[in-house]
């Protein structure tokens, strides 16, 4: 059937056109010149990766990474993580509680509900971070890791939202109700039934959590005032004329093959569950 | 609410709404307002109190600085020749070299810029074309230092300068306290058009460009007694509102397919592997798919460097000047955003259906017209939000990949004009009518597509 074998050929083009950047960006963190190129090869090297752990007296001979300030990357990390300690539980409580309202609440603003929780996934995120940005100083927070925090939280609680809801939704409600007839308290049904129940969604929303926290860029842009997080510190990189050093490629290629890992062994675990 | 109660307990219950009233307000509403409230907000320099505030530091510091020419001979004498030096050294050259008219040989100072300000008859900030003086505003007399005069008495009038402006200063504080500084001046900053210094040629060039035409015809640009207007902050958000629906519609048109090809057209022994190759770049950090753009587009990047090889070329195409590559880095990035809502909820579409209507003689197109579409709908609808607002907000793309090089995207204006720019409100109203414009957009496709918001929690 051609029919069949136009729409394998376009689904893998669409899969190439996917993964070729992320390839060429493997291959130039390789790649000894900066800025990274594919097509100028002076030879492999692995000094963007040693960049990390290196001696500060090789980086001081090295005319690329001198220029580099290496403790202020692995600081805005550090602050990224700071962030993310923050972002992820809260989001999770702000998730969980949102999520139950909607589902299990009948009142009359539900509806009026759904739009106020939802509409920071609607938002441009530099709108976010504005905002947030604005309203805390008002009150007297100058801009900083805090307000990225706020800025954050108000949208990535949606992620939890959304798919603990998914999960509430499926909730068999006669479980609870038997513990209750039971003579279980409201609290004990909650901790013992409920929350379990909703463990393998709360993991699941916590690792999306963390990462859209650590690689959300457009927000934190506007909220970060002088403080700095792993995603900005990266993208003020690019602001260099002679184009930025690979040792960002180093670090991408890094992430790419922990997301590639990590994609490879859920799969593996799901198709295990699936037999 | 019964419900609830039986359920979680007044406790939990308690802490539930504790917390969504919280997100709701503290995160999501109360930010908001701010930023309303921000955005009407004059800003504090065009204020009159500011005027009276500064015209009162000037003559102040007027004062100081003629107590220094008050008696000359006397000040040599106590600091030993370090002030003599500075007071004539400065005095001399400014004498002859700035030879002002006012400035008679027989002048006891030389120009003092203080002095020259600390007048009551002093230009109020107001809007352009518009003229308005303090003296005339609030009925001061007319006073100024005049450099003729002899240094007691310019002192003399300074200092009645200075109460003057003080007072008027507390007052006007005051009355500005209790009076509103809410309006909408910061709004009509966006809709301004400014004038473009172009030589004859330049402009016909412009005008020959098919978006120029286009622009003009919907107001954005025009010509006016031989000068050329553009309505920049418009012009930008036209021109962002309109690459992220041609975003949208492309990635619609590409991820059609695959979102059928990986939801029914496939074994789910190869559905596993095909989300694979679509799951990973989807998990990858969004700067670094960006970053990885740049060595294809560089000027010594992949593409350039094939061109120029082939022979196609001889100098390098600046790919980072064209908002075309902008525009497909904004494609790629956020393609996979349609994905998965509409995979999420074809996959929920029992594959007999097809069969039948199959069976029944309807053609690939019928099917997929009348069975596959119709199913997918709300999956449509979400994933077209969903990429729609990526690419209308995207701040990282363009600040990467253009590096400055071109015309912004809406979303750097409101950057500039909040950080950047001298009036930091005239941002927060930029923003505040951005996020307006597009909830309008969302709203009025939510309604043609029928979508409800609930559909969000359905295919995710």
């Amino acid at each position: 059937m051609t029919s069949e074998r136009i729409l394998n050929g376009y689904m893998w083009a669409f899969i190439a056109f996917m993964f070729a950047p992320l390839i060429l960006m493997i291959v130039t963190s390789f790649n000894d010149v900066s800025p990274p190129s594919v097509t100028d090869w002076r030879g492999f090297t692995g000094k963007w990766y040693a960049f990390f752990w290196m001696s500060e007296a090789d980086i001081r001979a090295d005319p690329v990474l001198r220029a580099l300030d290496r403790d202020r990357f692995v600081a805005c990390f550090g602050n990224s993580l700071q962030v993310a300690a923050i972002v992820v539980p809260l989001s999770l409580l702000l998730g969980l509680s949102g999520a139950v309202l909607l589902t299990r609440w009948r009142g009359r603003a539900n509806g009026l509900l759904w739009w106020v929780l939802l509409s920071p996934m609607l938002a441009p995120g530099i709108i976010l971070g504005l905002s947030a940005l604005v309203f805390w100083g008002r009150l007297g927070v100058g801009a900083g890791l805090f307000t990225v925090m706020m800025a954050q939280v108000t949208f990535v609680a949606g992620y939890p939202l959304l798919i603990l809801m998914a999960r509430l939704q499926r909730q068999p409600i006669e479980l609870e109700e038997a513990a209750l007839d039971l003579g279980a308290s409201p609290f004990h049904v909650f901790r013992r039934i409920t929350l379990p129940f909703l463990l393998p969604a709360l993991a699941s929303a916590a690792v999306i959590a963390l990462l859209s926290s650590i690689e959300n860029y457009n927000t934190t842009m506007f909220a970060k005032g002088g403080a700095c997080t792993f995603a900005t510190e990266i993208g003020a990189m690019s602001r260099n004329p002679n184009g930025h050093p690979p040792v960002i490629n180093a670090v991408g290629t890094v992430i790419i093959l922990i997301t590639v890992v990590a994609a490879l062994a859920h799969a593996a675990v799901s198709r295990r569950e699936m037999r | 609410m019964n419900g609830l109660f039986q359920s979680f307990g007044k406790g939990l219950t308690a802490i539930f709404f504790a917390c969504v009233v919280a997100w709701a307000l503290v995160l999501i509403i109360l930010p908001q307002l701010a930023m309303l409230e921000r955005a009407m907000t004059k800003p504090a320099r065009q204020l009159d109190s500011s005027v009276a505030g500064s015209l009162e530091r000037d003559a102040a510091n007027c004062v100081n600085i003629l107590g220094h020419y008050l008696e000359p001979t006397e000040a040599s004498a106590e600091s030993g020749g370090v002030a003599i030096p500075s007071a004539t050294g400065m005095a001399i050259p400014s004498m002859s070299g700035m030879a002002s008219p006012t400035l008679n040989a027989g002048a006891a100072r030389p120009y003092i810029l203080q002095c020259d300000r600390a007048t009551t008859h002093r230009k109020m900030v107001r809007e352009s074309g518009e003229r308005a003086f303090l003296d005339q505003l609030y009925d001061l007399p007319a006073l100024s230092v005049s450099a003729d005069a002899p240094i007691p008495d310019q002192i003399e009038t300074a200092r009645q300068i200075e109460q003057i402006a003080a007072q008027l200063y507390t007052t006007l504080q005051e009355a500005e306290a209790n009076a509103s500084q809410l309006g909408f001046g910061n709004f009509t900053a966006i809709g301004k058009p400014v004038m473009i210094p172009r030589t004859a040629e330049a402009q016909a060039q412009s005008d020959a460009a098919w978006a120029s035409k286009a622009l003009s015809l919907i107001g954005l640009r025009f010509t006016k007694d031989g000068n050329s207007y553009q309505r920049i902050g418009l012009e930008v958000l036209a021109r962002t509102l309109f690459f992220a629906i041609c975003a949208t519609l492309l990635s619609l048109i590409v991820c059609y397919p695959i979102a059928y090809k990986v939801a029914l057209a496939t074994t789910p022994e190869r559905a596993v592997w095909l989300m694979l190759g679509l799951i990973i770049p989807y998990a990858i950090v969004e700067l670094m798919r960006i970053y990885a753009w740049t060595s294809i587009i560089d000027n010594r990047g992949l593409i350039n460097e094939v061109l120029l090889w082939v022979g196609a070329i001889t100098e390098p195409i600046q790919f980072k000047r064209s908002a075309l590559t902008v525009f497909v880095v904004i494609v790629y990035t956020y393609v996979l955003f349609m994905v998965f809502p509409i995979y999420n909820v074809m996959n929920t579409l029992d594959r007999n259906q097809i069969e039948a209507a199959r069976d029944l003689g309807a053609s690939t197109a019928r099917v997929h017209w009348r069975i596959i579409m119709p199913h997918s709908k709300a999956g449509i609808a979400v994933g077209c939000i969903a990429t729609f607002m990526l690419a209308a907000g995207a701040f990282s793309v363009p600040r990467i990949i253009s590096r400055g090089l071109q015309s912004e995207w809406f979303s750097q204006t409101i950057y500039n004009k909040f950080f950047e720019a001298e009036n930091s409100n005239i941002g927060a109203a930029y923003s505040f009518s951005y996020t307006l414009v597009c909830f309008v957009i969302v709203a009025v496709f939510m309604w043609v597509m029928r979508t409800r918001l609930k559909d969000f929690a359905r295919v995710q």
